[in-house]
């Protein structure tokens, strides 16, 4: 749709002109690459303004007793930077990745609902405008996540803010749900012949497994918040105490959506480090099956673990300790995933390319953020570390890891493919190591200082708590933060504009996107081929060899004429 | 530095065991994952080149390397129960110690002249600071005093929004919600003063929802809770003076307040 030219060679000849403008086209597209591509290009743009505002909080919490922040200041860019960072950031940068890559990978020519692509972006896309544009008149403030009875009675916040906070993870969260209807449609009606579920790249297999995810617990977050506004404006009692309503309710559904997002980071990047892994040792998994089955394990368990973040709440031990053994239940699948990396590494010569120093990084904090998430999860420790700048930490390393480092390793793999230039290495591996350091600085000195007490969201930190000098520290390794994932962003937008021509292969994967031209052409593939593996491209290029091989030997020692 | 606050109760320092635990078995599990991560690329970086061979051997060692996570995690979950149990049901640990020692039947005196009796301390989080309310009626703002070696009740309630009240050392965290009531339960065993604060985002001054907690001799306690009590009844005494002679604004507006 984007390029009529190519579909149709006629309008070539003939001359015939869109009237409508290129970047009209462009946003109202429904091919799933122009729908992918916004939906990157957002979510990064939103990355951006993501990392400015983290550094703005550290700003205010370098000294003790700091008051270059006015309280209420502080509480609107925190409250912003929740959304940012989850519903627009994390969960559409996964989603525009899948977006992009699983009908390309599958060989699909397009999603199962192209339209419907297009309203699941634009909901996510007015969502963070609803977001940002608030800042004009009144930003939410009722923190990172906007629990009831501070943001269910306009008693305690008499603003719009909080129904702004309302609308954007609610008009997002829809768009997302929608679009993982259309994912896991596609996955199932759309694929190649040959095809099996078993075949599955990871990659693809991980988008639907997060696009599953999105369809429980998406609709559970919705329900809390059409909830809430009917409590905040209708005269609803579903979240007031005392009047058969319990705040409670709400945390339970916000934090089934919030394990939800924190376990999608974490599968989409499983994928993605999987995916390049294979491709850059040249081998692939050893047990593909395994790896597969434990996405699902780990989406299914960590998504019944949802208590773990509740453990200071009034629940009976029972749950909580359900809780604490599904959360402990996952280091079954996530250290299976680990030890088939393992395999892949140790037998491949592998490539020290770009993709795979983001990816390699993405592996270390993660196992930094998996291990903090491990002691939480035990009741007792819980109860020391949670609702601490430690718990912030655990989430933070998992974020970056998952989002920014894994995200980051994606790009550089895949734009090759979505552009046809490929994306600086050089500078890509020092903003990786950047990154990397940085995130590694401030999540020691937040895990320090929480111990130490510190709680977490606050505008402000008293003198003589012994928490200057790891705040001090962590603001500073914020600037480097920002300035690694701002020149990452940058050298992202350079390599899409000016990056050298690299062809349409320029890895030599195995699966099928890259059998597509690089950009693809609005109907993906001339020839949907026929899977017979695991690693259908591979089959591609082995089948193009013999054939060469086989057409030079004709030419070479033609038939004896008889 | 990787250390948390000194215990000063009994759930405090199950807690900080069961901490070092899980802490060190975090740290075996990053370093194997991270040196696993460094060896495996320079053995493959040194082995040049892939053999599929190999990788149909690897097959069954998953489930080897699955049936012995399974076993860890099992057993970091035992763990985790028994240090719960421990740190968290302080009464009916002591409720058990009671008919130990009937069965016995020999310092149950002894628990008694102790003063073996549970305070109960009403404590309400409100928007940004704690109350606390003694059994004879008495109460205080943002310092709580308690005697040492008696068992406390707290019986958390809020006014307002979500608050999550912990004092580092002493106790568990637990959320103050409206509507209900949340006890938890701890006996001090340390003299001290210790801070903390509120744990859950509460609004625009949550920062500065602090509280500190005084633990201090019996005797001292009984001295304070007579002062507070006094001061309070001078201060009640005072407003209802004020009010008798200047009306019921007076007092107001002679304290400067009144706009
Ligand atoms: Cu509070």
């Amino acid at each position: 749709m984007s390029d009529p030219i190519r579909t149709h060679p006629e309008i070539a000849v003939q001359g015939v002109q869109s009237k409508r403008p290129g970047w009209l086209d462009f946003a109202t597209s429904s091919d799933h690459k122009d729908v992918g591509r916004i939906f990157i290009g957002a979510a990064l743009g939103f990355l951006a303004l993501g990392v400015v505002e983290f550094f703005l909080m550290r700003l205010q919490l370098m000294l003790p007793d700091n008051t270059l922040i006015a309280p209420v200041t502080f509480n609107r860019l925190l409250s912003v930077f929740g959304v940012t960072m989850t519903s627009l950031f994390a969960l559409p940068l996964a989603m525009g990745l899948i977006t992009y890559l699983l009908p390309l990978q599958l060989g699909a020519r397009s999603l199962a609902f192209p339209r419907l692509s297009t309203v699941a972006l634009w909901l996510f896309l007015s969502g963070g405008a609803m977001t940002y544009v608030s800042f004009f008149y009144t930003p939410p403030e009722a923190g990172p996540i906007a629990l009831p009875p501070l943001s269910g009675d306009l008693a305690f916040i008499d603003n719009n803010g909080t129904d702004v906070w309302i609308a954007a993870v609610g008009l997002s969260t829809l768009g997302l749900v929608l679009q993982a209807i259309n994912v896991i449609v596609t996955a199932s009606r759309e694929r190649a012949p040959g095809m099996a579920w078993r075949r599955f790249p990871v990659f693809s297999f991980s988008g639907v497994v997060t696009s599953w995810l999105l369809l429980i617990v998406g609709p559970a977050m919705i329900a809390g918040l059409t909830m809430l506004i009917i409590d905040r404006h209708y005269g609803g009692v579903f979240f007031n105490a005392g009047e058969s309503g319990s705040p409670t309710y709400f945390e339970h559904l916000s934090s089934i959506f919030t394990t939800g997002v924190y376990l999608i980071v974490l599968i989409t990047a499983i994928g993605v480090i999987s995916e390049i892994f294979q491709t850059f040792a040249g081998r692939p998994l050893a047990n593909r099956r395994a790896v597969l089955r434990s996405l699902v394990a780990i989406a299914v368990l960590g998504t019944l673990a949802w208590m773990q973040n509740m453990m200071s709440a009034e629940i009976r031990p029972g749950f909580l300790y359900a809780a604490m053994a599904f959360a402990l239940a996952l280091i079954v699948p996530i250290g299976i995933v680990i030890w088939n990396w393992f395999g892949v590494l140790a037998g491949g010569s592998i490539k020290m390319r770009a993709p795979v120093v983001y990816a390699i990084g993405a592996v270390s904090l993660l196992s930094i953020g998996l291990a903090g998430e491990m002691m939480q999860s035990l009741i007792p420790v819980n109860w020391l570390l949670a609702g601490t700048t430690d718990s912030t930490a655990g989430t933070g390393l998992v974020l970056i890891g998952g989002s920014v480092m894994a995200g980051f390793a994606a790009l550089h793999y895949w734009l090759p493919k979505m552009t046809g230039r490929e994306v600086g290495e050089g500078a890509g591996k020092v903003v990786a190591a950047v990154i990397y350091l940085s995130t590694i600085v401030i999540a020691a000195c937040f895990y320090l200082a929480g111990l130490e007490g510190q709680p977490a969201d606050t505008y402000r930190f008293f003198e003589g708590q012994g928490l200057d000098t790891y705040n001090l520290i962590a603001s500073i390794a914020s600037i480097f933060l920002m300035l690694g994932v701002l020149g990452g962003l940058t050298n992202l937008t350079l390599g899409v504009n000016h990056g050298r021509r690299v062809g349409h292969d320029p890895w030599g994967g195995s699966t099928l996107e890259w059998f597509a031209l690089s950009p693809p052409p609005p109907h993906n593939f001339d020839l949907v081929p026929d899977v017979r593996s695991s690693e259908p491209m591979h089959d591609i290029r082995r089948g193009v060899a013999r054939d060469s091989a086989e057409a030079a030997e004709a030419v070479e020692s033609p038939e004896p004429v008889a | 530095m990787l250390a948390p606050d000194p215990a000063s109760s009994s759930t405090g320092s199950e807690i900080n065991t069961l901490y070092w635990i899980a802490l060190a078995i975090a740290a075996v599990l990053i370093l194997l994952i991270n040196v696993g991560l460094i060896s495996m690329l320079v053995r493959g970086r040194a082995s040049k080149g892939s053999s599929p061979a190999g990788t149909r051997a690897r097959r069954g060692t998953t489930f080897a390397v699955g049936g012995l996570l399974a076993v860890l995690a099992i057993g970091v979950f035992v763990v985790g129960v028994v240090f719960t149990e421990k740190a968290g049901v302080e009464t009916t640990a002591a409720s058990a110690a009671d008919s130990e020692s009937q069965m016995d039947g020999s310092d149950t005196e002894a628990m008694a002249a102790r003063g073996e009796k549970t305070l109960q301390i009403l404590t309400s989080g409100q928007q940004w600071l704690w109350r606390y309310q003694y059994p004879d009626g008495t109460f205080s703002y943002y310092e709580l005093v308690l005697p040492v070696g008696q068992p406390v009740e707290i019986e958390l309630e809020s006014t307002d929004v979500l608050h999550r009240w912990w004092v580092p050392g002493l106790s568990q965290k637990a959320d103050a919600v409206p509507g209900k009531t949340h006890v938890l339960k701890f006996t001090p065993d340390t003299e001290g003063t210790f801070e903390g604060a509120s744990y859950a985002f509460s609004g625009a001054n949550y920062a500065t929802m602090r509280t500190v907690v005084r633990v201090v001799s019996e005797d001292e306690f009984e001295r304070w809770l007579d002062e507070q009590g006094a001061d309070i009844a001078d201060a009640q005494k005072w407003v209802q003076d004020e009010i008798a002679e200047n009306g019921p604004y007076g007092a107001i507006e002679e304290a400067g307040g009144g706009q």
